[in-house]
C-alpha cells in the first residue's frame, strides 16, 4: 500500500459537508423515510428509456433489445401515485435518463410532488450547463456511475473516455449543487479490500456523499452474492461510507423486503431494476395495487439471481 | 432558505421546508433537524410569516374548532419547545 493510499484511507467513514440547500433536501427525506408508512418503498425507480450512450459490456441494454421509452402520461400518473401513497424518493433511471426528452419536466413534476428527486447516470451527458438546468427544476441528487477507481479498468468496461465523463460529471454535479453519490457495479474480481477501497479513495476525493455498490447480476444468474459483498463492504468501510442493497445479519434485500420498486418504460412493474421476474404492468394497474401485494412478503431469495 | 422567513426571532441558522402536511425544520450549524406534525407545522408557518402568538392561537382555535384556551396553551407549548431547541429566540414566547 502506498503512503498517498494510507492517507486516503484514514478518511474511512468521514462524508464531505453539504450546502444548505443539499442538508434540507436530506433532512427532509430522512424525515419522511422515519415516518414511512407500512409497505410503501422508500424509493421508486423509474425507467424512463432503454436507450443509452454506452454499451457497458455488462450492461443488459447493450444488447439490440428494442429501444423503449416511457410514455410521458404513464410518468406523470407514476409520479403522482408514488407521492400520494407516501413514496419519499424518486431515482430516474435508464438506459440513460439523461437522453430522455421528458427528463426536467418529470424532476420539476417530481419535485413539485415534493419527492426527493435522483438521477442515475453514467455521467457523459451531465455537462456543467445541464447539471445546472436539472438543478433548477428541482433535482436533489445525482448517482454517476464509475465501475472502478482505476481509470483503465472503468473504461474497460464501459468504453475509452468514459471515466473521465464520469469524473467531469461528478465535478458538474457538485457545482450545480446537487448531491453526489458514486454508484458502482462491482464483480467478483472487484470484491478484493484493495479493490474497493480505491474505489470509495476515489468517491471521497471527488466529492461524493457516498458509495452505492450493487452486485453484478448477469442476465442468466450467478455474479457476486449481493449478502457477499455486504459482508466484503463491512470489513472494507467500517465507517458505513458506502452502501448496497443487503446488509449483514438483515435477511434478503431492499427489494425482498419491499423498500424498492422499478417500473420499466413499457410499464413493466419489477420489485428491483435488475429482478428478473415481472410483478404486472403499471398501464393496467394503480402503483397502490403493487404496494400492497407485497407487504409482509420478505424472502430470502434475490430476484436478480432466481426467475420466480 | 424560505422566501418567506420573515420572523426576526427565527434563528439565523434555520431553514425550513413543508412537506405534505409537514414541516422540516433543520438547524444547519447542528444538522440537527425536527418534523412538525400538521397542527405544529400550521402553527410554524404563521410564526415564521411574522404573526405575533396571540393572533396564532386564535388562527388554530378557528381552524381546529378548538376553545381559545386550549389553543393559546397549545401555541405557547409548541413555541416553548422550538425555543428550549435553539430553533427560534427565548423572546419569542413571552
Amino acid at each position: 500500500m502506498s503512503a498517498a493510499e494510507k492517507k486516503l484511507f484514514r478518511r474511512d467513514g468521514e462524508k464531505p459537508a453539504l450546502p444548505a440547500r443539499n442538508k434540507l433536501d436530506m433532512a427532509v427525506l430522512k424525515a419522511r423515510l422515519a415516518a414511512l408508512p407500512p409497505g410503501v418503498p422508500h424509493t421508486l425507480f423509474l425507467g424512463l428509456t432503454s436507450r443509452c450512450n454506452l454499451r457497458c459490456r455488462h450492461c443488459k441494454y447493450s444488447g439490440a433489445a428494442p429501444v423503449k421509452e416511457m410514455p410521458r402520461p404513464l410518468l406523470a400518473r407514476l409520479l403522482k401515485q408514488a407521492a400520494a401513497a407516501g413514496v419519499p424518493r424518486v431515482v430516474f433511471f435508464g438506459g440513460e435518463p439523461l437522453l430522455y426528452k421528458g427528463l426536467d419536466a418529470a424532476v420539476a413534476l417530481a419535485a413539485g410532488l415534493g419527492l426527493f428527486t435522483e438521477l442515475d447516470t453514467n455521467g457523459w451527458a451531465l455537462t456543467r450547463a445541464r447539471a445546472s438546468a436539472l438543478a433548477r427544476a428541482g433535482l436533489a441528487c445525482a448517482m454517476i456511475s464509475v465501475h472502478s477507481g482505476e481509470e483503465a479498468r472503468h473504461d474497460a468496461l464501459s468504453g475509452p473516455g468514459s471515466f473521465a465523463r464520469a469524473l467531469a460529471a461528478l465535478r458538474s454535479a457538485r457545482s450545480a449543487g446537487l448531491i453526489t453519490y458514486v454508484s458502482s457495479c462491482v464483480f467478483a474480481g472487484g470484491l478484493r479490500a484493495p479493490s474497493l477501497r480505491r474505489l470509495l479513495a476515489f468517491a471521497r476525493q471527488n466529492g461524493a456523499q457516498g458509495a452505492r455498490l450493487l452486485p453484478y447480476a448477469p442476465p442468466a444468474g450467478g455474479g457476486t452474492p449481493p449478502a457477499g459483498l455486504a459482508a466484503r463492504l463491512r470489513r472494507a468501510d467500517p465507517g458505513g461510507y458506502a452502501g448496497t442493497c443487503s446488509s449483514p445479519g438483515t435477511p434478503g434485500c431492499a427489494a425482498t423486503r419491499g423498500e424498492v420498486l422499478f417500473c420499466a418504460p413499457d410499464g413493466t412493474v419489477r420489485s428491483c431494476p435488475y429482478a428478473a421476474a415481472a410483478l404486472g404492468s403499471a398501464g393496467k394497474a394503480p402503483l397502490a395495487g403493487f404496494l400492497s401485494r407485497r407487504r409482509g412478503r420478505p424472502s430470502s431469495l434475490f430476484p436478480c439471481r432466481t426467475v420466480c | 432558505m424560505p422566501a418567506d422567513k420573515k420572523n426576526p426571532f427565527i434563528r439565523e441558522a434555520i431553514t425550513w421546508r413543508k412537506t405534505g402536511d409537514e414541516a422540516v425544520i433543520l438547524n444547519l450549524e447542528t444538522s440537527e433537524y425536527y418534523s412538525a406534525n400538521e397542527a405544529g407545522t400550521f402553527v410554524w408557518e404563521l410564526f415564521s410569516a411574522g404573526k405575533k402568538k396571540e393572533k396564532i392561537a386564535a388562527a388554530l382555535a378557528e381552524e381546529y374548532g378548538i376553545p381559545p384556551a386550549q389553543a393559546e396553551k397549545d401555541t405557547s407549548d409548541f413555541l416553548k419547545e422550538l425555543a428550549k431547541l435553539k430553533i427560534i429566540a427565548p423572546e419569542a414566547v413571552k
